[in-house]
């Protein structure tokens, strides 16, 4: 049934795919890469194990330290000398943090491959080699993958989630039509290691022309199979996937409503490191928008230099830009382009920039109709504006997945998501003191 | 190289304030536009009233404009010539303006017109905070205000018309007073004596407030606006749909024809305008969609109510400031997530819509009753009026208001 309390959820964003898209992937000479920096702070702010030192020589995928939060190994993405530390910018953290300078020798020597697997392993047997690999969600997040299969029990689907909803990123779309077998061969291993019944990849309905592709592969595959969504945002994000592809609602997490999902990157991670030894070494991302020469698809070593990509594929048409890596609906803006590729971006985007006029609000509840949460954000921006935390608990502020789609449709161009985003943290801190305040007087 | 730090979402929806205001100007402009031919077509003077009038009403909105900006002018380091076009520009006054003066007859004073646009601006807008920030949409107070204090002086007609000597002892009001005074008030499903039938009713080829009279172009701009998203569907919908239930269980209970009775309700008393241009102001309504249906559905509730059981002729400009007054309840109310309870929310709006139904056909059923429907002849002074360039061209009656 129609619900006339929301709107159709039919926002449809002007994807600005093509031109990377037309064109191949460039890969990153890496003899021209002298230094890679392999970031060794984890996501919370902690530094990871190191098992290297200085002056220690390293190949390409020899384990050089693991996160201490979650069991997630790095590896080395080249061979060479390891030359020490130093601290660089990290969008992903919003401030500088360690990495480990490694010299280039320009060998691509290769250590000794990880632990393989076969389709007629035990399901423990693939998580582990996952867990062993270093495997994360490539899709932007960075979560760790073994973690969702290791804590779920009863799943009976897997998704790959090949929607790609956000604008001028087209990796997973690359992806698919160069390493299609991969992708379903490591869907199929995630299938294994959940002792799930299907996996079914999800592709926007624009994108047709990869059925041919993977169909060829699909036959010898019974368990998977693909299935079309519609062009809208926020497709991607999996509690709408499963609504739309599996009719299935769920609380907290995707493995309530029995279903795991995973970025068709990860898939591919997943059959590359389980089935040829190979863990993630490089990463492909878009670098695309109106302020770059060329778009273009990049396949580099992780810990290049962004600046040095950027300089191989033609570099900036103008002197200001907005930059910054993923998608321009939910990244926050970087400071400079010095930072280095990790194994979690899918895209960098260089946009001109343009000024919008902001006007006051005219309430005409565009937010609120498109909220695929179901939040009110100008209600929320208007409690933020006047401080008043406990309105702010009332509107579900913290249940915002920060998708931009209300400042998107905001016709008066009111930052109505920053504002969302902020109230979301203004929350949860009011949350954990009144946890923290429930604790201290049961003691 | 410079990299310029910005809130996300980078790329936007072309859709604009400023654009959706000024296309609303537009359309407003073209009943602007079928009020001046139809003043033509009766007499040159009548046309060129229907021009003056909405200039003069543009007119005093900037200078209210000019004067609020000079007031609050502070920042010195931003020149006053863009500060004042800041001001004009992001206040909308030309809106406000045009659906005010738009919804005034013909016969209106222009003093009545400046008063009513200053009140409009002044106390109604900027005394709350410019535009977003005023809690009652300005067009409708001003048009109440303007009601209760020149009420003798909103006629239909001009002193004058050339080569027209008789009309200058006329007395008249609108055809909606006219109808409201046939028999049990808003109880009647003929238009007997009033000259006009039903299609003219819904052309707007009849005298009252110069733009409310165009039924059918004001509905066509209506779906226009929908499709192009000027303004939300669901008030007006909800609005036009609650008075046409309640106008059916009306006539079903006393004995009218539902058909005729339904159009009549939807297009006198500026109705449809109401429903078009000042329930679906958005900066009066609730942000939520559930709120946005619930101001409609108690509008027409209030609507028909004060049609058929108060003391004004018409209830539209009433039921739109009651509308106005609970949105803000409506907000602090609807704090919910908007995918959940929607069984409660479609009970409170199907209860809201069935008291409607209950309370106007209970209230019709009960002042019909030992009275005569039908109209009866001696309550109504006949004047003899000038010829229309129309169809049925032999007179027009005007009737006595007594205030």
């Amino acid at each position: 049934m129609i619900n006339i309390f929301r709107s159709f959820a039919s926002i449809h964003i002007e994807g600005n795919k093509s031109q990377a898209l037309k064109a191949d992937v460039f890969s990153v000479d890496e003899n021209k890469v002298p230094f890679v920096y392999i970031p060794i702070t984890s996501p919370n702010g902690t530094e990871m194990d190191i098992f290297v030192k200085e002056g220690d020589q390293v190949l390409v995928g020899t384990l050089i330290g693991r996160r201490k939060d979650f069991y997630v190994p790095v590896f080395s993405s080249v061979s060479g000398i390891v030359k020490g530390r130093a601290s660089i910018y990290n969008p992903l953290a919003g401030r500088a943090t360690e990495h480990l300078e490694i010299a280039n020798d320009f060998k691509k020597t290769r250590a000794k491959p990880l632990k393989i697997v076969s389709f007629d392993s035990d399901y423990k047997d693939i998580i582990s080699a996952i867990k062993e690999a270093g495997i994360v969600g490539l899709g932007g997040a960075g979560f760790p993958t073994y973690f969702k299969y290791e804590n779920s029990s009863n799943i009976d689907t897997i998704i790959i989630n090949g929607v790609e909803c956000e604008p001028y990123l087209s990796t997973d779309c690359k992806l698919l039509q160069n390493h299609a077998l991969d992708v379903i061969k490591g869907s199929e291993l995630l299938r294994l290691a959940a002792q799930a019944d299907k996996v079914i990849i999800v592709l926007k309905n624009d994108k047709t022309a990869l059925v041919e592709i993977l169909s060829k592969y699909l036959d010898n595959f019974p368990h998977a199979s693909i299935k079309f969504v519609k062009d809208i945002y926020p497709m991607g994000w999996e509690r709408l996937l499963i609504k739309r592809v599996l009719k299935r609602t769920y609380n907290e997490l995707p493995k309530e409503a029995h279903v795991i999902v995973n970025n068709v990157a990860t898939a591919m991670a997943t059959a590359q490191a389980l089935i040829k030894g190979e863990p993630i070494t490089h990463r492909t991302i878009t670098i695309s928008g109106n302020a770059i020469k060329q778009s273009v698809n990049v396949r580099a070593p992780i810990g290049t230099p962004m600046s040095h990509i950027i300089q191989e594929i033609g570099g900036y048409t103008a002197d200001e830009v907005i930059a910054f890596t993923g998608g321009p609906m939910t990244s926050r803006a970087i400071k400079d382009d010095s930072y280095v590729l990790q194994a979690s971006m899918n895209g960098y985007t260089a946009i001109k920039p343009v000024f919008y006029h902001q006007v006051p609000c005219l309430r005409c509840g565009a937010c609120t109709a498109a909220c695929p949460v179901g939040i009110q954000p100008i209600e929320i921006k208007m409690a933020l504006d006047s401080n008043n935390t406990n309105r702010l608990i009332k509107l579900n502020a913290n249940r915002c997945v920060e998708c931009g789609i209300c400042s998107y449709v905001c016709p008066s161009f009111i930052e109505v998501a920053d504002a969302a985003i902020r109230a979301k943290g203004k929350v949860r801190i009011q949350n954990a003191k009144r946890e923290m305040a429930k604790k201290g007087s049961v003691k | 190289m410079k990299f310029i730090i910005k809130p996300a979402p980078f790329t936007r929806n072309k859709r604009s304030t400023t654009g959706i205001m000024y296309e609303l100007s537009a359309l407003l402009c073209l009943l602007w536009i079928a009020a001046i031919a139809y003043n033509f077509a009766i007499a040159p003077n009548y046309g060129l009233k229907a021009i003056f009038m909405v200039v003069v009403a543009v007119v005093t909105t900037l200078i209210c404009d000019v004067l609020v900006a000079a007031i609050s002018y502070h920042d010195k380091n931003v020149p006053f010539g863009r500060y004042l076009f800041k001001t004009i520009k992001e206040n909308y006054s030309l809106v406000t303006a045009l659906i005010f003066v738009l919804s005034l007859p013909i016969g209106t004073p222009y003093y009545v017109i400046i008063i009513g646009s200053l009140f409009a601006t002044l106390i109604v807008k900027y005394a709350f905070g410019g535009f977003g920030a005023n809690i009652f949409n300005p067009a409708v107070f001003a048009r109440i205000f303007v009601t209760f204090a020149f009420g003798s002086q909103l006629n239909a007609f001009i002193d004058t018309i050339p080569g027209n000597a008789t009309l200058l002892t006329d007395v008249g009001a609108t055809i909606t007073t006219s109808f409201s005074s046939l028999g049990v008030k808003w109880i009647n499903d003929s238009l007997t004596g009033l000259n006009v039938n039903m299609g003219q009713l819904w052309l707007g080829n009849y005298s009252g407030a110069i733009g409310e009279t165009f039924t059918g172009l004001i509905l066509i701009i209506g779906l226009y606006m929908i499709v192009r998203r000027i303004c939300n569907w669901r008030p007006m919908a909800a609005y036009l749909v609650t008075v046409t239930l309640t106008a059916l269980v009306i006539a079903l209970i006393t004995g009218l024809n539902p058909g005729t009775y339904i159009l009549l309700h939807l297009a006198l008393g500026g109705l449809m305008y109401g429903a078009v241009f000042m329930i679906t102001d958005p900066v009066t309504s609730p942000t939520s969609m559930f709120g946005k249906i619930l101001i409609g559905i108690i509008a027409g509730l209030m609507t028909v109510l004060i049609r058929i059981q108060g003391a004004n002729p018409e209830g539209v400009i009433f039921a739109i400031a009651i509308t106005n007054l609970i949105s803000p309840l409506i907000d602090r109310f609807a704090t919910g997530m908007t995918i959940n309870n929607n069984l409660k929310k479609w009970s409170i709006i199907l209860s809201v819509l069935l008291l409607s139904l209950a309370l106007n056909g209970s209230l019709a059923y009960y002042n019909t009753q030992g009275q005569n429907p039908e109209p009866e002849q001696s309550q109504r002074v006949l004047n003899v009026a000038y010829d229309f360039p129309i169809e049925e061209p032999q007179n027009i009656y005007f009737v006595e208001v007594t205030r």
